[in-house]
């Protein structure tokens, strides 16, 4: 299977494409936000999701351009603790 | 076997369990699984199998008939909960719905959420609808088919499903080649079924069951999902649900003329949902993309599809609903659960001392 997929990926690098490859400004906006993801969980692994989630959230917002007040308040407060309300005490899970 | 006995149910013992059926009671159970169900189904990662699972347990308190409805009705409003993630934000709250978001959420980024949201119910209801009918008519027949199908006939049957999934390749073929391998690549990781064997987990026994679904699903659809909308935001405002409303009526609601239309893809997607609801171990997400994939082959407009079509949606949700009814055909009639929900409702049977199988229409049939 890795195979195909490798000569498949090989036939499309080399063939003839009228696709435009993304600019510089897609690929650092990814680029941060894998970082961003990557150190919350290496965070969350440390500090816990109660603690790590919130600034997580916030960046995550920001990131995608969202500025309303209101909404980043549910954001950063009110959905990381619905989610550990939920996983906690509805299906009995343990949050890092 | 036991097969002719299933086709023995005098029609009074069949019009008492009709009377059953719509108790207050037995309705109330139904009402509140179903709810339950859509709530679950609509949060990604949960699912109405777990639900189903926690839920479980509890039915040993309720008289049998109420404690089958409820987990049946979790069960079947779990597969309408998916859709609503998946048409609002491209992100299916049950794997079954990963195919309605192909169609759903370009309709509600074009300002018809709720125009995509009634027609997953609507095509839902009518696929559940026409699979429980020919559970409840033609379940001995289907049963006897899908006994006689062996490891060779289902095999044939996926590879049917892949040729007929090619369809939905798109212009690259070499793309739609990659995306099948990666597929099998993915699915193959786990234990392997035959010998219970570890395959591809490189030492992660986390990864001994497989790849969690709910993980698949976010990393395919949410975090593209936001890789797009970080690549599209230079420092404005943008809401994390961009639905804007056209003010057009008509945009909100499926108009007779809608549903109509669809008339032909609901039909060969409730008989493609129930036909493989019928088939052990085959699932609903299979039926509703072999459903997607029909449809778009038969359409005098394949172009449209991807891009907001409501026949897309609505052969999907028929077809995966569809799928839930038939998975009883096999459970009820051979004792075999067709998918791990209906593996669920045996439990449920089974702490009220009622063994599925084809005893179950003999000693049983009124509850049936």
């Amino acid at each position: 299977m890795s195979i195909v997929i490798a000569v498949c990926g090989l036939m499309l690098m080399l063939g003839p494409t009228p696709h435009q490859p993304p600019g510089w400004r897609y690929f650092l906006t990814t680029a941060a936000y894998v970082c961003v993801l990557g150190a919350a969980i290496y965070a969350m692994s440390w500090f816990g999701f109660v603690y790590v989630a919130p600034f997580f959230a916030l960046i995550i917002m920001l990131m995608i351009g969202e500025r309303r007040p209101l909404w980043l308040a549910l954001g950063v407060v009110g959905m990381p603790a619905l989610i550990w309300f939920f996983v906690t005490y509805i299906l009995d899970w343990v949050l890092p | 076997m036991h097969l002719e006995m299933i086709a023995v149910v005098d029609l009074s013992v069949i019009l008492a369990g009709l009377g059953d059926a719509f108790s207050l009671t037995n309705l109330f159970f139904v009402v509140f699984g179903v709810v339950v169900g859509q709530f679950v189904g609509a949060v990604p990662g949960i699912g109405p199998v777990m639900a189903m699972a926690i839920a479980v347990p509890f039915t040993f308190a309720l008289d049998p008939l109420p404690a089958i409805a409820f987990p049946v009705g979790v069960n079947k409003g779990g597969l309408v909960g998916g859709a609503v993630p998946a048409v609002l934000m491209n992100r299916p709250g049950t794997p079954d719905a990963a195919a309605t978001a192909l169609d759903g959420y370009p309709l509600a980024k074009r300002g018809k959420p709720l125009k995509a949201s009634k027609m997953a119910l609507f095509s839902s209801v009518t696929g559940d609808t026409f699979s429980d009918i020919v559970l409840i008519t033609v379940s001995a027949p289907l049963a006897i088919l899908a006994l006689r199908m062996g490891p060779v006939e289902i095999l044939a049957l996926m590879v049917f499903a892949f040729s007929v999934l090619a369809g939905l390749v798109g212009k690259s073929l070499i793309k739609g080649v990659i995306a099948a391998a990666l597929g099998l690549l993915f699915a193959s990781i786990g234990s392997d079924p035959e010998n219970y064997t570890p395959r591809l987990i490189f030492g992660f026994w986390d990864l001994y069951d497989g790849l969690p679904l709910a993980s698949v699903a976010i990393g395919m659809l949410a975090i593209s999902e936001i890789l797009r909308r970080l690549s599209e935001a230079h420092g404005s405002v943008k809401s994390a649900i961009e639905v804007r409303d056209t003010g057009d009526p008509d945009d909100r609601r499926v108009t007779w003329a809608e549903y109509w239309s669809c008339r032909f893809v609901m039909l060969r997607g409730a008989v493609t949902g129930t036909i493989l609801g019928a088939l052990p171990g085959i699932g609903s997400t299979a039926a509703a993309f072999m459903s997607y994939a029909f449809t778009k082959a038969a359409s005098k407009e394949p172009q449209s599809f991807g891009k907001g079509n409501i026949q897309g949606i609505a052969a999907t949700e028929l077809a995966n609903s569809a799928v839930v009814g038939a998975n009883l055909i096999p459970l009820l009639t051979l004792g075999i659960p067709g998918s791990v929900g209906a593996a669920m409702i045996i439990s449920a049977f089974m702490i009220h001392g009622m063994q599925p199988g084809p005893l179950l229409f003999e000693t049983q049939g009124r509850l049936v």
